[in-house]
């Protein structure tokens, strides 16, 4: 370890003994260079103004999947709603025919099979 | 190095009204100021002192400039500033093939003499023989002074990575100086 330091900072040394002082001239040149670039202090702004367009963006995604989804075409169909139940016997040799009628105190669907 | 640049961020933020954050054009100036040189170094001897180093310089730093208002005031400038410098370079390095140039040890520093002009001149073509991602590792390391995790930050390399370029550098050099 203390070697490895030794020889980075005799490296260091010798890259940095080469040492170049920046021109007259492009110093000037920058300056006036910077004269016609305008500093783009908006930069963050435009960066938070995205958010509002992409949370729309999702937005509207997720309404048209809704819509897609749960549209009518796709929709399933609501069952028919059973109204009364009705058993009946007969007792053929006495000429008598029974019913019972359950209603409506109960509600049922009557699931359709494909 | 937060600390050294404490005083120059404190004048470069202005109190407009509420927004405190903005920063102002002068306070920009005043920070680039202490790291200008450093930076057009780093540059210079990434593009292989390169006549495109100029050009390359003007560009990070006007580039700076331009989004110093998206600067996080609670980071720190130069790795900031040496971001901008490294996205440069490699848009530089897209436009152009890789050319060369041994730098010309015509103007070394006042305290050069420690080193003979053949060692410096060792080391500065192994870097140019680098690749241009690598030579900017090694600059950014051993000129520039930023650590292995700082490089890794700004140049959105891993950091592992960065050490086994550093590695291979070092004992490459290590034969060259013969240490």
């Amino acid at each position: 370890m203390p070697e490895r330091k030794n020889i980075d900072k005799k490296i260091s040394e010798i890259v940095r003994s080469l040492d170049r002082p920046i021109p007259d001239g492009l110093d000037e040149r920058l300056r006036m260079a910077a004269l016609t670039r305008k500093p783009r202090l908006d930069q963050p702004e435009k960066n938070r103004r995205l958010w509002p367009a992409v949370i729309s963006g999702a937005v509207v995604s997720a309404a048209l999947l809704a819509v897609l989804l749960l549209g009518p075409g796709l929709r399933p169909k609501p069952g028919t709603e059973i109204s009364e139940i009705r058993t009946q016997f007969e007792l053929v040799d006495k000429n008598i025919t029974i019913v019972f009628i359950q209603k409506p105190d109960f509600k049922l669907i009557l699931e359709e099979r494909p | 190095m937060f600390a050294k640049n404490a005083r120059a961020l404190a004048g470069a933020i202005e109190m407009s009204g509420e927004n405190t954050r903005v920063l102002s054009k002068a306070g920009f100036w005043d920070l680039i100021q202490p790291c200008r040189r450093k930076l057009y170094n780093f540059i210079l001897k990434s593009l292989n002192f390169s006549v495109e180093a100029d050009d390359v310089f003007q560009e990070a730093v006007l580039h700076a400039f331009q989004y110093f208002a998206s600067f996080d005031q609670d980071r720190d400038f130069e790795p900031w500033l040496f971001a901008i410098a490294h996205n440069e370079i490699r848009h530089h390095y897209r436009r152009v093939a890789n050319e060369a140039h041994l730098p010309e040890l015509e103007r070394p520093a006042a305290d050069d003499a420690s080193h003979s002009r053949e060692l410096v001149r060792d080391v500065f073509r192994y870097a140019g023989r680098l690749k241009s991602r690598q030579r900017e590792i090694f600059f950014l390391f051993y000129d520039s002074g930023f650590s292995v995790a700082e490089i890794a930050a700004l140049t959105g390399l891993g950091e592992g990575n960065i050490r086994f370029q550093l590695h291979r550098a070092r004992n490459a050099l290590k034969k060259i100086m013969g240490a």
